[in-house]
């Protein structure tokens, strides 16, 4: 079985957004939650 | 002198952030020490899983994969690496519900097995921790030694210094944090690159250079299956993948304590779903496909490479040339190495700390002394393991990494199905283990000849613990009491968790 040029073509393309959404996602909510260590400590 | 600087200042960095952490966040108890106090946040938690699960090996062995394999090295890669996290996730959820104060799985298998599996259990871990710091600091020591020059033997145990004493520092939520700024850059780095390695070979390019490689004899990477999604090479690759890392995840302490350090339940599946499914599984996936793939297709000689694993550094040194791109090349698997090392040495301080001293070297010891062992211990193992691997210089990791798999899957059984099975008792587990261990290695040593023997022996040390503790649960009388494990209490004072309070 070999994969054809356009199935190739959307596996790159789909593999790398899945990557930048997956990474920008949990780099939102770790950057959000990181914010907030840090105001709860300051108001601490 | 590259490698020098690049590793003094993210020295100077990590250790900056773990000193801030543990004189301005940690609190007082061992459980803040080790779980984070049961509070931390699930974003933090969720980048740590990601980028603790990215090893060196995820980017290096992926791209090699993909250059060996063909297309089906990354897909194979990742669904085989991920899997076990789909064991671990309800495993961990079901400990923590029917064992609200346990924080480290010792404690679980304790009080479920009782004293002498509960040891054997620690053995494990304890060469779980050093297997994983040593395949850690050999290859950022191969990494740093063939880019910048450096002595393998300073720039291998450097890191694993480095690792010990931000652990020993801040513990657990001094690692999360370290792991944030590790998340950030290796996802910045391939982010931004891969579009431009992309552009740099063509896609087009890419492509006719791997169908080149499937379908013309001549070519010196020939290989049939190289755009077969499906291909049995690719299929047999990912079933070891799934034992060897099946172990690798359920005797990860550190894996528990970021698991028991979230607030709840659903936080807990939050942070492993986003952190491994949608942020870690495309990692193999770019790696063997952009990487892996792009070696394929430039029809490479024999003696280009040194071996097939030095894929993704040649392919950044053609791109981005030997200054920028080994420089960025390097910070990823640097990040990769540490964040790893950082996480299984978290998990064995919290071995330290709540499993050993208490309970075998000072009976009336306070939370003060437990922590300040468990800090000692860290800076200990991470010493050892620094001398330990300036000995492997040259040495191959394959058949120690075939190894560890037959060796860490035969705990497995028992203590997945322990979790949910009242029948199997302490003995039928114990001997399951050793069961799993036996079969796993004699299959290795005598089955040499088929050339399988690395397959057969992995699924062995697996599958004949699971046959053992099934024959074992369904022939005794044996019935174990999960109230027993509700009622557990802790040497330390521990904060439940929100759905448990």
């Amino acid at each position: 079985m070999i994969m054809s040029e356009t199935a190739f073509t959307i596996y790159q393309y789909a593999a790398y957004i899945w990557f930048c959404v997956g990474a920008a996602a949990v780099g939102f909510v770790s950057i959000r939650d990181l914010v907030r260590m840090i105001r709860d400590r300051k108001k601490h | 002198m590259t490698g020098y600087i690049i590793m003094a200042v993210l020295a100077v960095v990590f250790l900056t952030i773990s000193t801030v952490i543990a004189n301005k966040f940690s609190g007082e108890g061992v459980d803040d020490f080790v779980a984070g106090g049961r509070r931390l946040p699930i974003g933090l938690v969720t980048s740590s899983v990601m980028v603790s699960w990215v090893w060196a090996m995820t980017i290096m062995g992926s791209a090699e994969q993909g250059m060996t394999l063909g297309i089906s090295g990354g897909i194979n890669y990742a669904w085989g690496s991920m899997l076990p996290f789909f064991i671990f996730i309800p495993l961990v959820m079901c400990i923590r519900k029917k064992m609200p104060k346990c924080t480290t799985f010792v404690e679980f298998i304790r009080v479920r097995y009782g004293e002498t599996l509960s040891l054997i259990f620690v053995l494990f871990a304890f060469l779980l921790t050093l297997y994983i710091l040593l395949s850690q600091g050999i290859g950022l020591g191969v990494v740093f030694h063939t880019i910048f020059g450096m002595p393998y033997k300073i720039a291998a145990a450097i890191p694993i210094l480095i690792v010990a004493l931000y652990i020993a520092n801040a513990g657990l939520k001094g690692s999360v944090v370290n792991d944030f700024i590790m998340f950030i850059v290796i996802s910045l780095i391939l982010i931004c690159t891969v579009p431009i390695i992309l552009k740099h070979f063509g896609m087009d390019a890419i492509y006719q250079g791997m169908l080149d490689a499937a379908t013309n004899t001549a070519n010196n990477n020939y290989n049939p299956d190289a755009l077969n999604p499906v291909s049995m090479p690719g299929l047999n690759y990912g079933i070891i993948c799934v034992i060897v890392c099946m172990g690798q995840i359920l005797l990860d302490q550190g894996y528990y304590s970021k698991a028991v350090s979230t607030a709840n339940s659903k936080s807990l599946l939050f942070a492993y779903i986003m952190g491994t499914v949608f942020a870690w599984m495309p990692i193999p996936l770019l790696c063997g496909n952009v990487f892996g793939g792009a070696g394929l297709s430039l029809n490479l000689a024999d003696g280009v490479l040194s071996s097939t694993s030095d894929i993704a550094p040649y392919i950044y040194k053609v791109v981005f040339g030997g200054g920028a791109g080994s420089i960025l090349f390097v910070l990823m698997i640097f990040m990769a190495g540490l964040s790893t090392g950082g996480d299984i040495l978290a998990g064995a301080q919290a071995i330290c700390t709540v499993d050993i001293y208490k309970r075998y070297i000072k009976k009336n010891a306070t939370e003060a002394e437990q922590k300040r062992f468990g800090k000692i211990m860290t800076v200990i193992i991470g010493v050892i393991m620094a001398i330990v691997v300036m000995f492997f210089e040259g040495k191959s990791m394959v058949t120690l990494d075939i190894f560890s798999g037959i060796i860490f899957a035969a705990p497995c059984a028992s203590f997945v199905m322990g979790a949910f099975w009242k029948k199997i008792s302490p003995a039928v587990a114990t001997v399951s283990v050793f069961a799993g261990v036996f079969a796993g290695v004699l299959a290795y040593f005598t089955l040499g000849f088929t050339g399988m023997n690395d397959v057969i022996g992995n699924i062995c040390s697996l599958v004949v613990p699971i046959v053992v503790n099934v024959i074992g649960g369904l022939t005794s009388s044996y019935e174990f009491d999960y109230n027993r494990l509700k009622e557990y209490e802790p040497d330390h004072k521990v904060t439940l968790s929100l759905e448990n309070a």
